[in-house]
């Protein structure tokens, strides 16, 4: 328990130097980090992802479980989050597309075009993997075993006892 | 998994930090050249995977913004408090690197600045983080990640799905980012910013002619190259384009990211400063018709200058205007636009 609160000690300590530094350093070179704005970015970075992007997806997975049967609904659900995950970093990207100079060859390509098909992609790869699932289950019932089959991944960490040390 | 890429990027950000502040008794070492295509290729790269990386940890916490009591003590008030500051500077940080390899700097403050010392804070901020969460974190590292099927089926995507789905989420951006340092995925690089293929001699261009407004000096009949040192000397272009040359592959790489690896021939940064009465462990400060911007000069030290070719030629062909003609710089392991374009001067400072 001792040995536990000094590792703690020595990670932490170093860590509350560091954040005061970087403090520090924006208190006072003041005319330049333009502290009073960074403040207000700051909060509203937090607001932003706090206040809207968070409840409103949260919304949208409770209109999910209303919407889909529970088989294929964690499909949906994983397909929706790695999409989203690709959006947030297209979006400034098709916002910015052909702002600069072509000489550059930056921000020229169809990023909204781009971001279609990686969509389209992946929820090909999720109703893959569902309708790899549903047969799957079929198999299952067919060749009347009352107990489901595991999942391979269980199987891979059944046979890894590092994970349970 | 933010916890390592964070690192990455607090470790790479110093080193590139470092390019552009070295300490004169530690000059950036020359060797390997592509060092800094390395180092600032990882650091972009990873630190956009980590955008959506980190809105999803953000978002499987969300219940615990609403804990209630809001702290039990002083030091859960403080917790919170710290993780408020890592949240919001986390979110700052890694969006407004994203713009700024964006070109796009809607805020009222020195991009670089800022990103610096709040990288402080948020890895200061981390480190305290973890130490508090010591034990959780042991705990959950040494208990398998498996859960009941059936609560699984009832509520959706179990934890393990969301590990699943948001490691394909940052596994595509990386993949279809990566490639416009990394040659191998440039195929694939449909999310990148930049693409060299479309960029004139196949390098993307950091600042135009006419945004540095010297289009009509560089093209002008009465440039010189000015060399100032103990036997310093000018040189009319046409002198100048009699000079030994070299050819080299050497990559060009951007603070912002993407990077290339291209053939440059031009006369040797050296053999010129030795004519001027200088030699290869000269401080040389290269300076560009520019008459404004904080990369107007740039200074070379010790292995670099060894390296270093003035060049006229990029795969191939004349620079064009773009790219920095008569004459640009290019140095191993050096950050891009510490590359001086349109020179005018050099001089042998010791």
């Amino acid at each position: 328990m001792n040995r536990q609160l000094g590792l703690r000690l020595m990670i932490g300590a170093p860590g509350v130097a560091l954040a005061g530094y970087g403090v520090f350093r924006v208190l006072d070179d003041s005319s330049h980090t333009n502290p009073r704005h960074l403040a207000r970015w700051l909060i509203g970075a937090v607001l932003l992802n706090d206040g809207l992007l968070v409840p409103t997806t949260m919304i949208l997975g409770f209109v999910i479980t209303k919407v889909f049967p529970p088989r294929i609904r964690r499909y949906v659900q994983g397909a929706l989050v790695t999409s989203a995950m690709i959006t947030v970093i297209a979006i400034p990207l098709i916002y910015r597309r052909g702002s600069q100079p072509a000489v550059k060859a930056l921000e020229q390509q169809n990023y909204a075009l781009h971001l279609t098909i990686l969509i389209a992609l992946v929820v090909a790869v999720a109703t893959l993997a569902y309708v790899v699932k549903v047969r799957r289950d079929h198999r299952g019932l067919a060749s009347n075993t009352s107990k489901r089959l595991p999942d391979a991944i269980h199987d891979s960490e059944a046979a890894n006892p590092a994970a349970e040390a | 998994m933010l916890g390592i890429s964070f690192t990455i990027c607090f470790v790479t950000g110093l080193l590139s930090h470092y390019q552009y502040h070295p300490w004169t008794w530690l000059p950036e070492p020359a060797h390997p050249v592509w060092g800094y295509r390395l180092t600032q290729g990882l650091h972009v790269v990873t630190g956009i995977g980590s955008i959506p990386l980190l809105l999803v940890k953000l978002w499987t916490v969300y219940p615990r913004l609403f804990a209630w009591p809001p702290a039990k003590s002083l030091l859960a008030a403080l917790e919170r408090l710290t993780i408020a500051v890592f949240v919001s500077t986390a979110l700052l940080e890694l969006f407004t690197g994203l713009f700024n390899v964006l070109d796009w700097y809607p805020w009222p403050w020195d991009f670089v600045l800022v990103h610096r010392y709040l990288a402080y804070v948020i890895f200061g901020s981390l480190l305290l983080h973890i130490a508090v969460k010591l034990p959780v974190i042991q705990e959950g590292l040494s208990t398998p990640l498996s859960e009941p099927d059936e609560s699984a089926v009832r509520v959706g995507l179990s934890r393990r799905g969301l590990l699943i789905a948001s490691a394909a989420g940052s596994g595509v951006v990386v993949a279809t980012t990566a490639g416009q340092t990394f040659s191998p995925l440039r195929r694939l690089a449909v999310l990148a910013p930049r693409r060299a293929e479309s960029a004139p001699q196949h390098v993307p261009i950091n600042k135009t002619v006419d945004e540095a407004g010297v289009r009509e000096t560089a093209t002008s009949a009465t440039w010189r190259l000015t060399v100032l040192g103990p036997s310093s000397f000018d040189l009319t272009l046409a002198e100048f384009e009699q000079l030994e040359t070299v050819e080299h592959h050497l990559p060009l790489a951007c603070v912002e990211g993407w990077s290339v690896s291209a053939r440059w021939r031009g006369p040797l940064l050296r053999d010129v400063v030795r004519r001027a009465g200088g030699d290869t462990d000269s401080r040389v400060r290269v300076t560009s018709l520019e008459q404004f911007g904080s990369y107007r000069e740039s200074y070379v030290d010790g292995p670099q200058v060894e390296g270093a070719i003035l060049a006229t030629h990029l795969n191939g062909e004349r620079l064009t205007l773009d790219h920095g003609y008569p004459v640009r710089l290019i140095a191993p392991d050096r950050a891009g636009v510490l590359n001086t374009k349109w020179i005018t001067m050099i001089e042998v400072l010791s």
